[in-house]
């Protein structure tokens, strides 16, 4: 929950006060020839030792300069290899990773397994003496309880090999954060708790290096021109704190800076400038319709079926939401794994809807309350109005709606506990992992529903649960695909819409692809300014 | 001559003065009403509003679980919606027409419920006085010291929302004004003579107070409430801004503004309108009230 709105965050902005400064123009020149990226932002970092961070703003400047074992693709979810070239597990519990060889910290010192194990130790251990009394919250709830590393080893100087007290395939996804990146243990140790402040440094593999942090003004990365990897063309990297919206928004129409996170009020602004570059993120969640089916009416898939026909979702997502949202034509957006593109449409269609209306034995309609969320999300931009419009499709077909809401921890609670018959609710991906996304809304124990919708099918379940453990991603894929067959066809949730979020970009910068949790800064340039 | 004629003019006078039928104080003020422009503003405002509510479901039988039309939505006034459409393409006029019903008899029930209970806790605390007037005033001391917007949240809160919760909540904070107005009337007319006479000849205490008290004690009332109806009606908007109102899709007028907030920049009609409406009934019912009052006054009359 924390870590979906700290990364939706990222788009989003806090205001505080205005802060202007001079900053350098665009240049080219240097060894890069992708002259300097300005980035404006709401706030400044915390901590870039990124393990210990608990915000957007601290992973996305430190994710530049260290950087963790695996990465997802960017345009979807899947893992890549980034510091590991590759890995393997036979049974989901001992993870084998091998390194990429001859990679050197930014400090010169090898990047190996004795490195990574030294990163790993010194999270997991929480007497360990190069905590500085830091926490590691984001280490503590993802390897925490249900996903244990229980073992770390070095088995030759580049492979790693970690051993996890369940078995799990989602491991990997959870790898990716920007918290579990390799930090140079040399430097670790000399900055000694200074170190990912701004009073000290901080020193990974990446495709920038950490050169100076002004505490709420900026911070400047410059090129690593030894990265192992392809580039980066940028000679700097500067990400500028400006509180301020209408100062941010004033800065960027002037092209002082290069990427700008945008207030809502202010993005039609920036669309309409020609020299800026609206880019569409691929969408990481769903806005859903969801029925209790321990009681009547909706324990009949018929009924379920049968509302799911009666609304026009195409209309709702035309009116209600932006123009980069798109109508949900699976409970998965396409950036999830799983998501399963040979699902037939749900169709609008309220004759067809009737007939399976009366089908389930209520020709002459039914009464029931659809419970709509009191607060604004991306999934349900205005949700009053659109339970009002699904209130008037369904009365079309004789269902009667009673619109009820009440206040969100409430809502929240009473919706945990079972107590609404049809209600509305949303979700973004933490981590893009379809265990976070399918699997956290259907998996539950064999034989025993959950509260909150009574759903129950251990078919689905025990695939979810698989899915879970599976190695082999071909394999996994394949099962949230099923997975996702069994949700069309029950229907336990209607999918009304993918919401997407939005990134803007001067239209000097090249080589930007679309992409999520990352700006792939190391692909991007500035062309110079006539 | 002089003295004839001072006798005949005197004459005269009498005659006329006696032959004039004697004037009620109701007959009075309603003369004194038709005179006042702010009250006849008032009054006409008023008829216009009680008549549309009475009549819109006869004249336009409207059902709105049913009233939707997305391609529609937020138009401008036009000459097909007068009023411009609102986030779902529902005709707004029609809308305010129909929520006239729905916030009169808020208005009309919070406060005649407020007014009766009020005055009866007025009645028997004035004329009781002692133990009893000390409990019920200590009471309603204790209700006026809430601030009466957020006691009837709370009220709403704890009951849940919807209309017939708005009534109760918003009837329940107005009664400490009826009851203090009341008790106050009670206190000066009750060491008045023709009570005291009453009382001497044996009359019981329920009937002096219905017989005697009550119907010199109406006028202030009357005002009072009619002045009450257009705060009552603020209030059932404000709670239907807040959401705590009648539920949608009811055309309820402060629900429509809060529909509107999040568009006010680009179609500012969704606001205007029902927040029109709004001020004009509330306007119309604090002219009538102060005509009343000016009207009822006994220090005014000829």
């Amino acid at each position: 929950m924390l870590r979906r709105k700290i990364l939706y965050s990222l788009l989003v902005i806090v205001t505080i006060t205005s802060l202007l400064v001079a900053c350098a123009p665009a240049k080219k020149s240097g060894s890069g020839g992708g002259g300097t990226l300005i980035v404006g932002r709401g706030g400044d970092s915390v901590i870039l030792d990124a393990a210990a961070a608990t915000d957007g703003e601290s992973w996305r400047v430190a994710g530049e300069v260290i950087e963790p074992l695996v990465r997802l693709e960017g345009t979807s979810t899947k893992v890549i290899p980034w510091l590991a070239e590759s890995w393997e597990s036979k049974d989901g519990l001992t993870w084998v990773f091998h390194l990429r060889k001859s990679v050197k910290f930014h400090d010169g010192t090898a990047f190996n397994a004795a490195a990574v194990k030294w990163n790993f130790d010194r999270w997991m251990d929480a007497n360990n003496q190069w905590r500085f009394g830091r926490t590691f919250e984001y280490f503590d709830t993802e390897f925490g309880e249900n996903l244990k590393i229980v073992e770390t080893k070095v088995v030759d100087d580049n492979t790693f090999q970690f051993t996890l007290a369940t078995p799990s395939a989602v491991v990997l996804a959870k790898l990716a954060l920007t918290s579990f990146a390799i930090s140079s243990p040399t430097a670790v140790q000399k900055d000694g708790d200074k170190y990912g402040t701004a009073a000290g440094s901080t020193v990974g593999t990446g495709p920038f290096m950490f050169k100076e942090w002004v505490p709420n003004d900026k911070i400047t990365l410059v090129r690593n021109p030894n990265w192992w990897g392809t580039g980066p063309k940028l000679d700097s990297l500067v990400f500028r704190s400006i509180p301020d919206n209408s100062a941010r928004l004033a800065e960027f129409l002037a092209g002082t800076i290069h990427q700008a996170d945008l207030a809502q009020t202010d993005m039609a602004a920036a669309e309409a400038d020609p020299n800026i570059v609206n880019y569409n993120l691929p969408s990481l969640g769903v806005g859903y319709i969801a029925f209790q089916q321990c009681t009547k009416p909706f324990d009949n898939v018929d009924v379920r079926w049968a509302i799911s026909m009666a609304i026009n979702r195409e209309a709702l997502v035309k009116n209600f939401y932006t123009k980069q949202d798109t109508l949900a034509k699976g409970f998965q957006p396409p950036a999830i794994m799983g998501s399963n593109p040979n699902l037939p449409a749900i169709e609008y269609n309220p004759d067809k809807a009737k007939e399976r209306l009366a089908a389930a034995g209520f020709a002459d309609g039914l009464k029931t309350e659809f419970w709509y969320i009191p607060v604004i999300r991306g999934y349900f931009p205005d949700s009053k109005a659109i339970a009002e419009a699904i209130a008037v499709d369904l009365a079309k077909i004789g269902v009667t709606v009673e619109l009820k809401t009440e206040d969100w921890g409430a809502y929240l609670d009473d919706r945990n506990q079972g107590k609404f018959p049809m209600w509305m609710l949303g979700w973004g991906s933490d981590n893009g992992d379809p265990d976070n996304f399918i699997g956290w809304h259907f998996a539950h124990p064999i034989g025993e529903p959950k509260q909150e919708d009574c759903y129950n099918n251990d078919k689905l379940s025990q695939l979810l649960l698989d899915g879970a453990k599976e190695p082999d991603v071909a394999k996994r894929e394949k099962i949230y695909q099923d997975a996702e067959q069994i949700v069309h066809d029950d229907m336990p949730r209607l999918p009304v819409a993918w919401p997407a979020s939005r990134t803007f970009f001067r239209k000097e910068v090249q080589g930007y692809t679309p992409v999520v949790f990352r700006s792939w800064y190391e692909n991007l340039s500035v062309e110079a300014k006539k | 001559m002089l003295d004839t004629t001072a006798k005949e003019i005197n004459r005269l006078a009498q005659d006329s003065v006696l032959s004039r039928k004697p004037r009620s104080l109701w007959g009075d003020a309603w003369r004194r009403m038709r005179y006042s422009i702010t009250a006849r503003i008032g009054m006409v405002v008023t008829l216009i509003i009680v008549l549309t509510a009475i009549l819109s479901p006869i004249v336009d039988p409207y059902e709105p679980k049913l009233d939707a039309d997305l391609d529609n939505a937020r138009q401008p006034p036009s000459a097909e919606h007068i009023f411009g459409t609102d986030r779902l393409g529902r005709d707004i006029f029609r809308r305010i027409v129909h929520g006239a019903s729905l916030s009169l008899s808020v208005g009309i029930v919070a406060v005649g419920t407020a007014g009766i209970a009020g005055t009866i806790l007025g009645l028997v605390s004035g004329y009781f006085g002692g133990w009893t007037d000390m409990i019920i005033m200590r009471i309603m001391d204790i209700l006026l010291a809430f601030p009466s917007m957020l006691l009837a949240i709370a009220i709403v809160a704890v009951r849940g929302n919807g209309l017939f919760n708005t009534i109760i909540a918003i009837s329940f904070v107005g009664i400490p004004g009826y009851a203090r107005l009341v008790r106050s009337m009670v206190l000066t007319l009750r060491e008045q003579d023709f009570i005291l006479a009453a009382r001497m000849v044996g009359v019981r205490a329920p009937i002096i107070i219905l017989r005697h008290i009550l119907p010199n004690s109406l006028s202030p009332i009357i005002v009072n409430a009619t002045l009450g109806i257009g705060g009552a009606i603020l209030s059932a908007a404000a709670l239907g801004f807040l959401g705590l109102g009648a539920q949608p899709p009811a055309p309820e007028w402060g629900s429509m503004i809060s529909d509107g907030v999040p568009f006010l920049r680009q179609t500012p009609h969704m606001v205007f309108f029902p927040g029109m409406a709004i001020m004009l009934t509330v306007l119309g019912f604090n002219l009538l009230g102060d005509g009343l009052r000016d009207a009822l006054d006994p220090q005014m009359r000829e």
